[in-house]
């Protein structure tokens, strides 16, 4: 009896240890990817930085007030870009270590989830960065008018920049958050529907509070997302009519 | 509360009951009332600003420049803020005025009466001694350390942060007899014990001046020296009272 159980907590053990070691190969090979994808951002990242500053309403001329601030610009920036491209790979890892929990359904539906969510995300950012950079940057050095000059420093510029991009890809999110949220039952369309009012309003008071006080760019950040929303409606409404198991 | 304030002008003194609803209620509408006096002070403030910039560039005699996207607007909105809360201010006093009023004891609202009037005067006065003195001062002390290979190109951000800690530590600064009066009336301390710390009292003035002030001799050394004499006049007037009370 004792040592057939000690037999068990032993097959138990390694089990335990084999997972382990898988965590740790697909934590060092998730690591290396990124390190692969921020150096070949950081290639491009000059292309990038001059491609940004071509987005300034006036003259693209830049400084940099520390010795390193350049640099550290750059890495920032290629960081940021790793991030990005290594993304799709980054959830494929975390997939792929969950997929024997998985039925195959669920398998099959996770993996049609990263191009999606990917190319949702890439869509976000690529709106942000060629409408509401734009109209942000010309908003902002507007008031470089009268005694004020503007003199950008590199630094603050790229962190302005991600700023702006990348959580406007991230809010591009919300369909997929809206389809597992209506699964598992925490959001009913109907009611969706029925509150839209609200939801119209909440939009527009986030899209006056997350951009720059201009009636411009809180119509340019409040369209994308009551179209994400009816989107998103739309979704939760294909996701219900499905009988669930 | 009506009532109270046909009768009640101090001296006289009736207890007016009101609810906890109705204290909240009061609150409520009176901090609504210094809201909307603060954001129409910002909205005038707004369209002073760039006038204020103006002005300012020609202290340093050059443009301002701003290094961040958001630097110009956030300097923007934040001098339109601190514009409309001085606007606003003599409004808030009033409106704290008269939620506090009904309170308190007619003794307690004498001693009020005394002190509210002095501590804003004193406030108005340390602010007002910051921008004329202190200000011009450590600005032409800090700018002439500028070479020919040494340029200012002032960041507008900064130099509103610059602007602000010459000045509102003053006014804070100089609340400082108000302080010692009371510490004497209450008792923690008497005329003679502070006497005797008086070289206490110097040095820490020093200190003060020192923390509460840009990194430079100019300012520190002009909060220190208001401070000391501060703390000598008040401690003369307050011995000259001693002596007439034995009397």
């Amino acid at each position: 009896m004792s040592a057939e159980s000690s037999a068990e907590t032993t097959v138990e053990f390694q089990d335990l240890l084999q997972r382990l070691n898988e965590v740790r190969t697909r934590l060092i090979r998730s690591f290396l990817f990124l390190l692969a994808a921020s150096i070949l951002a950081y290639l491009f990242s000059e292309r990038a930085l001059d491609d940004m500053q071509a987005r300034l309403p006036v003259g693209s001329e830049m400084i940099f007030l520390a010795p390193s601030e350049a640099f550290v610009a750059r890495i920032k920036l290629a960081l940021a870009g790793g991030l990005v491209l290594a993304f799709p790979f980054l959830m494929y890892q975390i997939l792929a270590f969950v997929s024997p929990y998985l039925s195959r359904r669920d398998r099959r539906m996770g993996l049609l989830l990263i191009p999606l969510s990917f190319g949702l995300f890439l869509t976000g950012a690529g709106f942000s960065y060629a409408v509401m950079l734009p109209f942000a940057l010309r908003f902002l050095l507007g008031f470089g008018a009268g005694e004020l000059e503007p003199m950008l420093s590199i630094s603050p510029f790229v962190n302005f920049v991600l700023f702006l991009v990348l959580p406007l890809g991230l809010i591009f999110q919300l369909p997929i958050v809206m389809v597992f949220l209506t699964r598992l039952g925490i959001v009913d369309p109907v009611v969706m529907a029925r509150n839209r009012k609200y939801a119209v309003f909440a939009i527009f008071v986030i899209s006056a509070v997350l951009t720059p006080a201009d009636v411009f760019s809180q119509l340019l950040m409040a369209g994308p997302l009551l179209v994400l929303y009816e989107f998103s409606l739309l979704i939760a409404r294909l996701a219900r009519r499905r009988p669930t198991p | 509360m009506e009532e109270r304030e046909r009768t009640g002008t101090g001296s006289e003194y009736v207890l007016v009951q009101m609810t906890t609803e109705e204290h909240l209620a009061e609150l409520r509408s009176r901090l609504l009332v210094s809201l909307a006096a603060l954001t129409a002070g910002s909205v005038v403030g707004w369209f002073l600003v760039p006038g204020m910039l103006r002005h300012f560039a020609q202290h340093i005699a050059r443009r301002f420049v701003f290094v961040a996207p958001a630097e110009a607007f956030t300097t923007y909105l934040k001098m339109a803020v601190l514009i409309g809360a001085a606007l606003a201010s003599p409004i808030i006093v009033l409106e704290a005025w008269r939620f506090v009023l009904p309170a308190l004891f007619p003794h307690e609202r004498r001693v009020l009466q005394r002190f509210l009037p002095a501590s804003l005067g004193l406030f108005a006065f340390g602010i007002a001694f910051g921008y004329l003195a202190v200000y011009p001062l450590a600005l032409r002390f800090l700018l002439g350390f500028g070479t020919e290979t040494v340029q200012p190109a002032l960041s507008v951000a900064r130099f509103l942060n610059f602007f602000i800690s010459v000045t509102v530590p003053f006014g804070l600064v100089f609340q400082f007899p108000l302080v010692l009066i009371i510490l004497v009336r209450i008792g923690i301390v008497s005329v003679e014990r502070l006497m005797s710390l008086r070289k206490m009292v110097w040095f820490l003035s020093f200190v003060v001046g020192a923390l509460l002030t840009p990194p430079d001799a100019v300012s520190q050394v002009m909060m220190a020296v208001p401070l000391i004499v501060m703390f000598e006049l008040t401690l003369w007037r307050m011995r000259k009272g001693e002596r007439r009370d034995v009397r």
